[in-house]
């Protein structure tokens, strides 16, 4: 029997460099794992923050742009994709700059100009706020699992609404080139009228 | 029993060798420590810098949220102040149209022993007599025209007058509340404080003059009366007039005389509707011809700050009558108004109430706003700041961002005459002296470009609110 010492020190040792590498290994793919897992849902994260900017902005313009609740979604959704995220879209109660401030105008002037006011100042409560949620893994074992599910979330308020003509023209009975014209034809109608009392 | 001395001796030697390296208890537990201890900086430095970003993100999505809501406030006003020029302008219109009937029928009064003469005159020489007899019913006709002008012109300045106070408070009024959205949105947002930078809006107290300047000469940012007409065109405006048709020559004559003294404008095609209903109806017809344009053309001079036109008129004269006048086919009529005008202008050059809003010049150098959002320190999630957040003490001062938000006009000429206003986001270029000045305005830094500081911010809020800050934003 020949004594060999090195595979005697190999024979005890042996497989232990395979457990430390299946423990790495394992260790490592959890880390990676975990990186993509969370770089995922920060990225799902940012999709729910810019979709809910652009949320709450198409809303507070939704009054001079005239889409509809479910084109502005449809739009979030395509310029940001969260097909299997289940996302959801919630208003909030945003306020309002004049809450508890009465907005409503004078009453009508000779010109009945201050009427077409009403509807612009009622219009200052359009600050808009818009909740977007979405779930990294719905109904997966960490949805069920953790105690907010895989959800992410982002709110954002802003004000809009630019009083441009075309925008009042759409919002106020007498609004922009109607205003315009209306007035105009009351100048004229005034004019006439007191030509007439010569 | 050994085999062999040798061989127990290596067997020892060897033993001891095995025993040695066998014994690596310890040793492990460092190598595990040390990479715990790199895996737990790197959790640590990724943990901290998505918090970081996440502070960022949000800060920097409520400065957005902050400008563009501040600045949809500036530009809801000049919508609405570019609204109330335009009706100042046609005001204005209707303004000097009245002008023109009281100058008109005033000379026509003063003149009418002199036009009843000369009818008379023309009646003796030609057995044409009609005329005279109508110039003396008419001239009585004169003397209401007077006193109903004058009432109905204070009308239309009190009109725009509250135009004005009206463009007055949009102006001074809506700065302050852009301010205030965008200090309340950015903390709506997860700031701590948010405000806009300048809480003004890019338009001067205009005059009067300003108005008749860019309402005649339609130069850019006026208003284009033709366009807005109600009849869409001179042409169409005077096809709506029933009842009533041009002589060809006596338009060319109001246009030549109009455009001959640099007044030449828009709003004329406005004026002829009602001018020529009365007077077809109305006036002395031989003479208002003559002498509604000229009092038109001085009422535009006066009340616009220009010349006083022509001190007399020639016209061409049918040679059946004209010949014991003159014998070049013309006829010279002065204009007394040329100097009654003066004196009237001395008495009356416009009024000094209405003041409207026009765009400055250089406005495309005010047209961005800046808006900053605030965290403190205790607001912020990630637990180690870079240096840059840090003061010159090492104590950590929160995070503020910057963003920028710029008015635009979509339409080419838009000016404060073009509601058409809106606001959107911008990349940020804050030079070095905007940003002094915006620091003097928020922190009340004395070094600040004159602006009034912290106290400036807080009394604006509280001059529109009627409240300290705290109550401002306690809810």
């Amino acid at each position: 029997m020949t004594f060999d010492p090195r595979r005697s020190v190999r024979d005890a040792q042996r497989g232990q460099a395979m457990a430390e590498f299946v423990i790495w290994v394992f260790v490592m793919l959890l880390m990676i794992s975990g990186i993509l897992w969370f770089g995922k849902a920060y990225d799902l994260k940012l999709n729910c923050l810019m979709a809910s900017r652009y949320m709450s902005w198409a809303h507070a313009q939704q009054a001079e742009t005239q889409l509809e609740t479910n084109d502005i979604e449809g739009r979030a959704t395509t310029y940001y994709p969260m097909t299997d995220n289940q996302p959801a879209f919630n208003k909030l109660d945003a306020g309002s700059i004049f809450t508890g401030v009465d907005t409503t105008t004078p009453g009508a002037g000779p010109l009945n100009v201050g009427s077409a006011m009403n509807g612009m100042f009622s219009m200052a409560s359009n600050t808009t706020g818009y909740e977007v949620t979405a779930k990294y893994a719905p109904n997966g074992i960490l949805d069920d699992t953790l105690p907010d599910g895989t959800s992410v979330r982002s709110q954002h308020y802003v004000s809009g609404g630019a009083w441009h003509k075309k925008h009042l023209a759409e919002i106020v009975p007498l609004g922009g080139d109607t205003i315009i014209v209306g007035v105009k034809g009351r100048l004229f109608a005034w004019s006439s009228w007191a030509l007439s009392q010569y | 029993m050994s085999e062999h001395p040798l061989l127990d001796r290596l067997r020892g030697v060897f033993g001891r060798a095995r025993r040695v390296h066998s014994d690596e208890s310890g040793q492990s537990i460092v190598y595990i420590a040390l990479i715990l201890f790199l895996l737990g900086c790197f959790t640590f430095m990724v943990i901290n810098s998505g918090a970081l970003l996440h502070d960022k993100m949000q800060v920097q999505s409520a400065a957005d949220a902050s400008v563009l809501s501040g600045s949809t406030w500036v530009v809801r006003g000049m919508n609405l102040n570019s609204m109330m020029n335009i009706f100042m302008a046609m005001l204005l219109a209707e303004e000097i149209f009245m002008k023109a009937v009281f100058w008109t029928a005033l000379t026509a009064l003063l003149l009418s022993p002199v036009i009843e003469a000369f009818w008379l005159g023309v009646c003796l020489t030609t057995g044409t007599c009609n005329p005279a007899g109508e110039v003396i019913v008419d001239t009585f006709e004169l003397f209401p025209i007077l006193w109903e002008t004058g009432d109905d012109e204070d009308f239309i300045w009190d009109v725009m007058e509250t135009l004005s106070d009206v463009e007055d408070g949009v102006h001074n009024t809506f700065a302050i509340v852009g301010e205030l959205e965008s200090v309340r949105v950015a903390m709506m947002n997860g700031a701590a404080f948010g405000a806009m930078y300048p809480p003004t809006i890019p338009e001067e107290e205009g005059e009067l003059a300003d108005l008749c300047e860019t309402t005649l000469s339609g130069s850019a940012g006026g208003y284009n009366e033709v366009q807005n007409s109600l009849g869409g065109s001179l042409s169409a405006a005077v096809g709506s007039v029933s009842g009533f048709s041009y002589a060809g020559e006596i338009r060319n004559i109001v246009a030549d005389i109009v455009s001959g003294v640099g007044l030449g404008g828009p709003l004329w095609g406005e004026l002829q509707i009602p001018y020529h209903v009365f007077w077809a109806q109305k006036a002395p017809y031989h003479f208002t011809n003559i002498m509604f344009p000229l009092a038109v053309t001085a009422r535009y001079a006066v009340m616009c700050g220009g010349s006083f036109g022509q001190s007399n008129v020639g016209f061409e004269i049918p040679a059946a009558w004209w010949w014991f006048f003159c014998d070049d086919n013309e006829i010279n009529i002065p204009t007394p108004f040329y100097y009654l005008g003066a004196l009237f202008a001395f008495l009356d050059s416009g009024n000094p109430n209405v003041q409207p809003y026009i765009l400055t010049d250089d406005w495309e150098n005010q047209r961005n706003y800046y808006g900053f959002a605030y965290k403190t320190p205790d607001d912020i999630r990630a637990k180690f700041m870079p240096e840059i957040f840090e003061n010159t003490y090492g104590d950590s001062v929160g995070m503020v961002v910057v963003a920028q938000a710029q008015i635009y006009n979509p339409h080419e000429e838009g000016g404060m005459f073009s509601p058409h206003w809106r606001t959107h986001l911008a990349p940020v270029s804050l030079g070095s002296e905007t940003a002094q000045a915006a620091v003097g305005y928020l922190s009340g830094d004395p070094t600040g470009s004159g602006a009034s500081g912290i106290g400036g911010l807080v009394g604006n809020l509280t001059a529109l609110t009627g409240g300290g800050i705290d109550e401002i934003f306690a809810h």
